[in-house]
């Protein structure tokens, strides 16, 4: 079974995960909008999806889980594929969800602030959404690799 | 490449896709939806150019330049093809509005664009769900959903190969693709976890890594090829199932007809597809349903008694056909194609328990009258009497004065009946005649449907000029 790993929304989520860095890369004195913090709601919500992945593969009490989608699995399984660092996390027990829960809880403070930022933090989460989005563009470049039929030269195999 | 540099490549290439679509608006279409959509391309890509020249880009990451540019290029440009495919040079016009008509009285709020394509199979793509996501994912986020307000709330471009542009029959095969639209509504209906939650059991006892990570990955993996597989062959199934509602039999000789000229007959498709053996044997069922076909026998039910000596060759012809199907439906090779893999035994699984399902919903959601037997039985014949003398089959005639209108798919339905009997009689003739009737036959039923079309719109501004005046009046 070889299959190159891929992501439903590979636009939506390529075009979001490179917002969500700009907005994280902003200075302490910079002020986030009503639109960069709905990017960053949705951005949160993407990192929620691969938890729900992360339990529904990982976790022994599939009953106990809230609703899954089948795209939760994709994103995760695509994340624990493209990302050393997921898969290494993933060995420890227990690491890689500590991992996604203080990502979301970082984007969270970046929405609605109760004390000054955590540079550390925020790198961690920068970092996360850098790495999902460089994989994001070569799933994309590998996507133009194989051109679609009509479009194959004649006379050459696909 | 530096970020500015970058930028100034997305506004050339957006400048580019602008020129496309603003020459190909241009163009003479059977309707308004390619004109609309061109020009809908046009204020995106001017919106885009305009966000950048207000220094959007400036401040973002350069993966999001990237990104942007990429899915300018590799989505939006090549819809550009769907403007220019579906001009009325490139089209059967007189097929492409009443295909609107059932496509829209299908789904609520859809539009339709049908284009020629050069890759040899029909297809559908839905375009706002292409742009939506990652146009409101860019910067002015507001700005965007005002652009998209212009989109109709479902828009689909369905292609047709262009080689098969003079094969009218053939082009029954669209209603499958408005089948698509059905299809996905009976998926977002589904319970997402349980059907999750059964293909998981039944991956992971069949895989035996022991590694947790990598047994993970290998489970996640076969989920999802598992899932897809069956959502693709759920969707397949279902289309078909809406083609036999809205065209009768026609549905199942386009199927055939398409199927014959695929790779393999047994085999899931590269582009997961479930197999053509499982299809034909799928809309035998749902046409036995229907009380088109007998599925034992293999034959046409209730075909009318005392048929004219023109016609009555056809039945004969047409149940032999039929009765060459028995060798997919009794040996079934496509069973052990299915298998020969985890992911796929463990997908078609579950589609064979939801079979019945599929057919119900098909038959709730198809457009509205639903084509059923006992008008194939009333109007075929008599339609087919019409082709065999060379007249358009737009009507029935009881006597010069009395007519009788006729359905869509009555009139593809004797289209095929015809085709089929002159092909049974091919090998006796000279293939050139072969091709002449087909070439005849293409142009009458694009004229038995450009009547009706006109007789429709006819009554259709009688019936507006009928009400205007009693408003007048009252």
């Amino acid at each position: 079974m070889s299959l190159s790993p891929t992501i439903p929304d590979l636009y939506r989520y390529g075009i979001l995960a490179s917002r969500a860095i700009g907005v994280l890369s902003k200075s302490r004195n910079q002020p986030i909008s009503e639109e960069e913090k709905e990017v960053l709601g949705e951005s949160q919500e993407l990192v929620r999806k691969m938890i729900r992945g992360e339990q529904f593969l990982f976790g022994s009490k599939l009953n106990e889980m809230a609703k899954i989608r089948p795209e939760d699995v994709e994103a995760f399984t695509f994340v624990l594929s493209s990302d050393a660092q997921v898969k290494n996390r993933a060995a420890k027990k227990g690491d890689l969800r500590v991992y996604f829960e203080h990502i979301v809880s970082t984007l969270e403070s970046a929405i609605a602030p109760v004390g000054p930022p955590d540079p550390e933090a925020i790198q961690i989460a920068r970092d996360f959404f850098a790495r999902f989005a460089d994989s994001l563009i070569e799933m994309a470049k590998e996507k133009r690799r194989r051109a679609a039929p009509g479009e194959r030269r004649l006379g050459v195999p696909a | 490449m530096d970020k500015s540099a970058a930028v100034s490549a997305l506004f050339l290439k957006a400048q580019q896709i602008f020129d496309n679509a603003s020459r190909l608006s241009l163009l003479s279409f059977p309707s308004e939806r390619p004109r609309d959509f061109a020009l809908f391309l046009c204020e995106v890509c001017k919106r885009l150019q305009d966000l950048i020249l207000q220094g959007h880009f400036n401040e973002v990451d350069e993966r999001l330049v990237t990104m942007t540019t990429i899915f300018l290029v590799d989505e939006v440009a090549p819809m550009v093809r769907f403007i220019e495919g579906a001009s009325s040079d490139n089209t059967p016009a007189n097929l492409v509005l009443p295909l609107e008509k059932i496509g829209e009285a299908t789904i609520a709020g859809a539009k339709f664009i049908v284009r020629r394509q050069w890759h040899y199979n029909y297809a559908a793509v839905e375009l706002r769900s292409v742009l939506e996501p990652p146009l409101l994912r860019l910067p002015a986020k507001a700005e965007w959903q005002h652009v998209l307000d212009k989109l109709p709330s479902h828009l689909y471009a369905i292609s047709f190969p262009y080689l098969e542009k003079d094969n009218a029959p053939l082009h029954v095969s669209l209603a499958h693709e408005i089948g698509h639209h059905v299809a996905q509504r009976y998926l977002a209906e589904e319970d997402g976890t349980e059907i999750l939650d059964e293909l998981h059991a039944d991956i992971a006892q069949k895989i035996t890594t022991e590694d947790a990570v990598q047994r993970a990955e290998e489970v996640g993996r076969g989920v999802t090829r598992a899932n897809r597989l069956r959502q693709a062959a759920l969707v397949e199934l279902l289309s078909d199932a809406v083609s036999a509602h809205v065209f009768g039999p026609a549905a199942l000789f386009a199927l055939y007809e398409i199927s014959s000229l695929s790779e393999s007959m047994d085999k899931i498709s590269a582009d997961m597809h479930p197999p053509w053996h499982l299809r034909i044997w799928h809309m035998l069922e749902v046409l036995h349903e229907l009380d088109f076909i007998n599925k034992q026998s293999l034959t046409l039910t209730s075909w009318p008694q005392g048929l004219p000596p023109s016609v009555d060759q056809v039945k004969p012809t047409i149940d032999e056909w039929l009765g060459n199907l028995r060798v997919i439906v009794s040996e079934r090779k496509d069973l052990a194609e299915i298998e020969k893999h985890v992911p796929s035994t463990c997908a078609y699984a579950s589609v064979r328990k939801k079979l019945p399902d599929i057919r119900k919903f098909a038959a709730a959601n198809c457009p509205k009258p639903a084509y059923e037997q006992s008008h194939f039985r009333e109007e075929v014949p008599k339609l087919l009497e019409r082709l065999y003398m060379g007249l358009p089959p737009n009507q029935v005639e009881h006597s010069l004065t009395k007519t009788q209108d006729v359905r869509l798919a009555s009139i593809l339905g004797s289209a095929w009946l015809y085709k089929l009997t002159c092909l049974a009689s091919v090998f006796e003739r000279d293939p050139k005649q072969y091709v002449e009737q087909v070439h005849t036959l293409h142009r009458l039923i694009l004229k038995a449907i450009e009547l009706c079309e006109v007789k429709t719109q006819y009554r259709e501004s009688e019936r507006k000029q009928r009400e205007g005046g009693r408003g007048v009046t009252e």
